[in-house]
């Protein structure tokens, strides 16, 4: 029943876009996002340790499930709404994030001696969750353009507990005329249409505008473009989305692919979860073949929402 | 660099302000950090590393994290200054029942007789809540007002940094 609803719900031009990239996969597809979204938490090992955390869980009466590809990252389930209002929580040993979100700052892989730049930053959930992998220690410069946003992220850094990180409120393509500097890591979340939230927050589907989206692949490009340039050589730079649409995906990387040949896509090291490579055609503009190499997560891959991660090292 | 140069304190500021922590809750220098001012009294606390990359930023946001207040006399910590640097103290430390420690994480002042006098870490199940102020039988509470314990409401979804511009 639930099925037959949300394909009723779907606009047309959606339905037909899905279809296309996922081909017989699209009733599983819809399947699930018709469930409700599964809840996530990160335990915060700034804080606390994973130990105290899950024994703190189990005592609200929530159940938990380990996410196969992230320690600290785990599915919860059960007495959920007392959470927020626990005395953890308020000392910040909980993190509420989306378990597909935690997936490229683990496939970017910070190390504790590097530097690291956060090209759009805000809220914090990658940037809180690189300062903890790295556990404090290197540093992390966190830029969002908008003030308001970046805002919740030093509020985020603040009940986290860390110290390695320094926000910086710039337009991140002009960022590399403006840092005198290079980085060890990269990661560009960038802004999108957020296509890939079908199930974490209330389905809009929007009939997907070419116009707007391709607005916004401008941007996309140019904060790519620039934080390549501030990539050290031998660095490396995950570039992620949240949206299913090639335009915000493929297109990017492949342009700067094409505008820089010292950029070499790389498969990401990591097991224990599902997903789709990347695809090489669209309609009737062809990418790259080496686009294979990027990450297409669907929601009934691992029971997260849509990610897009494209791991780009700069060659020497 | 101006601003840069605005946050970074002298290494004789500096030097006090362990000499403080010392003093006041037996916490030694560590390695590894520096101390940045944040206006007239706020001090701010940042990696080594991350402090050698702020001389080389042209402009900040908020740096580090913020650890409490200072004057000449005495150091307050902030909650998450004592959570971060209170494993290393050795004085100034009370420790609350489980009726206190909501009390006191809820922002409000709770009774506690101690000879201890002044700030003192807050401690609950050895887990460090923050810091309080102890005087005349009575323990404050500096809980930051969006942190305190709140009775009911729903589970906050995580924020998206997917907003489109």
């Amino acid at each position: 029943m639930t099925e037959i609803k949300q394909t009723a719900t779907l606009p047309p031009s959606l339905q037909e876009r899905f279809q296309m990239l996922l081909g017989d996969e699209y009733p599983q597809f819809l399947d699930a996002i018709s469930k409700p979204p599964t809840h996530f938490v990160r335990i915060n090992t700034l804080k606390t340790d994973i130990d105290a955390g899950l024994k703190q869980l189990k005592q609200l009466d929530i159940t938990y499930l380990p996410l196969p590809w992230y320690s600290a990252g785990f599915r919860i389930s059960g007495n959920l709404e007392h959470l927020p209002f626990t005395k953890e929580y308020s000392l910040g040993w909980y993190y509420i994030q989306e378990g597909g979100s935690m997936l490229p700052p683990v496939v970017l892989n910070p190390q504790s001696h590097d530097s690291v730049l956060d090209i759009c930053a805000a809220p914090g959930s990658k940037t809180t969750q690189m300062a903890q992998m790295m556990n404090n220690k290197g540093a992390i410069i966190a830029n969002d353009r908008s003030f308001r946003r970046l805002t919740s992220l030093g509020h985020n850094i603040q009940v986290c507990g860390i110290i390695n990180t320094i926000t910086l409120c710039q337009d991140g393509r002009h960022l590399s005329t403006r840092l005198p500097l290079q980085f060890d890591r990269i990661s560009v979340d960038v802004p999108c249409t957020a296509s890939g939230h079908l199930r974490s927050k209330p389905p809009q589907f929007e009939v997907p505008d070419l116009r707007r989206i391709l607005g916004i692949q401008t941007i996309q490009k140019g904060l790519l473009t620039a934080a390549f340039r501030l990539l050290k050589p031998e660095g490396s730079l995950v570039y992620s989305t949240c949206s299913i649409h090639p335009e915000e995906n493929e297109a990017v990387v492949d342009h700067l692919l094409r505008s820089s040949s010292d950029a070499v896509l790389k498969i990401p090291q990591l097991s224990n979860y599902r997903s789709h490579p990347g695809i090489t055609q669209w309609s009737d503009v062809h990418f790259s073949e080496k686009l294979t190499k990027c990450l297409r997560i669907y929601p009934h891959d691992n029971d997260t929402d849509s990610f897009f991660i494209a791991l780009i090292r700069k060659e020497a | 660099m101006a601003q840069i140069k605005a946050l970074t304190m002298d290494l004789e500021r500096e030097t006090h302000v362990w000499q403080l922590l010392k003093k006041q809750f037996g916490i030694p220098k560590l390695a590894g950090y520096r101390f940045l001012k944040s206006g007239r009294k706020r001090i701010r606390l940042i990696s080594e590393a991350a402090f050698k990359l702020l001389s080389k930023l042209p402009y900040t946001g908020t740096t580090g994290l913020y650890i409490g207040e200072y004057s000449p006399k005495a150091f307050r910590l902030s909650m998450d200054g004592a959570q971060l640097l209170g494993h290393h103290a050795t004085k100034q430390k009370v420790e609350l029942t489980d009726v206190q420690a909501q009390q006191w994480l809820q922002g409000e002042s709770v009774n506690y007789e101690d000879i201890q006098r002044g700030y003192v870490i807050v401690i609950h199940n050895n887990t460090i809540l923050g810091c309080g102020s102890l005087s005349k039988g009575l323990l404050r509470s500096f809980v930051p007002k969006i942190r305190r314990l709140k009775l009911s409401d729903q589970l906050p979804g995580g924020e998206c940094s997917c907003q489109s511009p």
